[in-house]
């Protein structure tokens, strides 16, 4: 019988989330969301260009903010992800991806695998790509699946020989006006309040960010 | 109760200058539309000798930007036109947070016989 570490016993599945950590890499920081005529409109300032630069700063901060908040790309934001040698041994080897809120199950464009690479055993280590041929996203379990296993030169002391690089795309749900309302109330927020201290105390408003924001937030992050 | 309530306004640039015969001149060009907080409409009434003053005083709270920052240190070269007005500013007021500035303004009618 193969070794079946990281595998859930007697099922052709294993444990998930396998994975050791994972980074960000790439992220959209310049790109607008809200239009300039919708913060205007918000805010009252209508014909008054003179505070547009500022506008504009603030709007990437509450974009990124639900990005976060939502576990939901806006626009495209790249990810790298580490496996260990525990994820290896299984078979097939199935590497998860941090879970996403958007993973489009029917035309896999939710996610995009960009590259597999690993560790090899040379000294000192070449982290060499493996041909796409040899990998394959399941959008049902948001993993890839190494149907072959692993190369035979991967470098078990390396303590996360596997990296995976991906693009989670746009979600659809961001052109929904609920989370757009979202973002506008708290665009005013941020604008009303530039200091973290208040003299008197602030109180939320009812239906506010959080009350249309929840119904989108997974409860994994 | 009075209610305050956002109105679109129109502010214009005031320019000053003499006609050929001498006499001074104030030229109105509108800069940016915005939208304050309108609030405290007054319109009151004066009776001289002769005549029937009226004059009209309101209160316009704008958020502050570097726009607004201009018109509190040079109030005497923008007016505000409000329902087809034109209305001079009398008092610009920061708040100390520098979050808003009230402008206090005023607008005198035509005088009437008494």
């Amino acid at each position: 019988m193969s070794d079946t570490l990281g595998q859930v016993q007697y099922g052709s599945t294993r444990n998930p989330f396998n994975y050791d950590k994972f980074e960000q890499i790439n992220r959209a920081l310049t790109t607008g969301w809200l239009t300039l005529e919708e913060i205007t409109q918000q805010l009252n300032l209508f014909g008054d260009e003179s505070q547009d630069a500022y506008l504009e700063g603030l709007e990437l901060a509450v974009r990124m903010h639900i990005e976060d908040y939502l576990g939901m790309p806006i626009f495209p934001v790249s990810y790298r992800a580490y496996y260990g040698i525990s994820s290896i041994y299984a078979s097939p080897v199935c590497l998860d991806l941090p879970q996403v809120s958007y993973k489009d199950s029917y035309n896999s464009g939710g996610v995009v695998i960009n590259n597999v690479k690993y560790y090899n055993d040379d000294t000192p280590v070449t982290l060499t790509t493996l041909a796409s041929s040899n990998y394959s996203y399941d959008p049902t379990g948001n993993k890839v699946i190494l149907p072959n296993g692993t190369p035979s030169d991967i470098n078990v002391n390396v303590t996360s020989p596997i990296v995976i690089e991906y693009t989670v795309n746009p979600n659809f749900l961001q052109a929904y006006p609920v989370i757009k309302q979202a973002a506008l109330l708290l665009l005013t927020h941020l604008y009303n309040n530039r200091a973290e201290t208040t003299l008197s105390k602030l109180q939320n408003i009812p239906y506010g960010v959080d009350a249309l924001l929840r119904p989108y937030k997974p409860l994994v992050m | 109760m009075a209610i305050k309530r956002y109105e679109n306004v129109d502010v214009n640039d005031l320019t000053f200058g003499a006609n050929a015969y001498g006499d001074y001149t104030t030229t109105i060009t509108k800069k940016f539309t915005t939208r304050p907080l309108v609030s405290d409409v007054k319109n009151s009434l004066a009776i001289t000798e002769r005549y029937r003053v009226y004059q009209d005083l309101i209160q316009f709270t704008f958020n502050y930007t570097p726009n607004l920052k201009d018109i509190v240190d040079n109030q005497n070269l923008y007016s505000i036109t409000w329902r087809a007005k034109d209305w001079r500013i009398t008092d610009a007021i920061e708040s100390n947070d520098r979050m808003s500035v009230t402008l206090m303004c005023y607008r005198s009618d035509p005088t009437t016989r008494v």
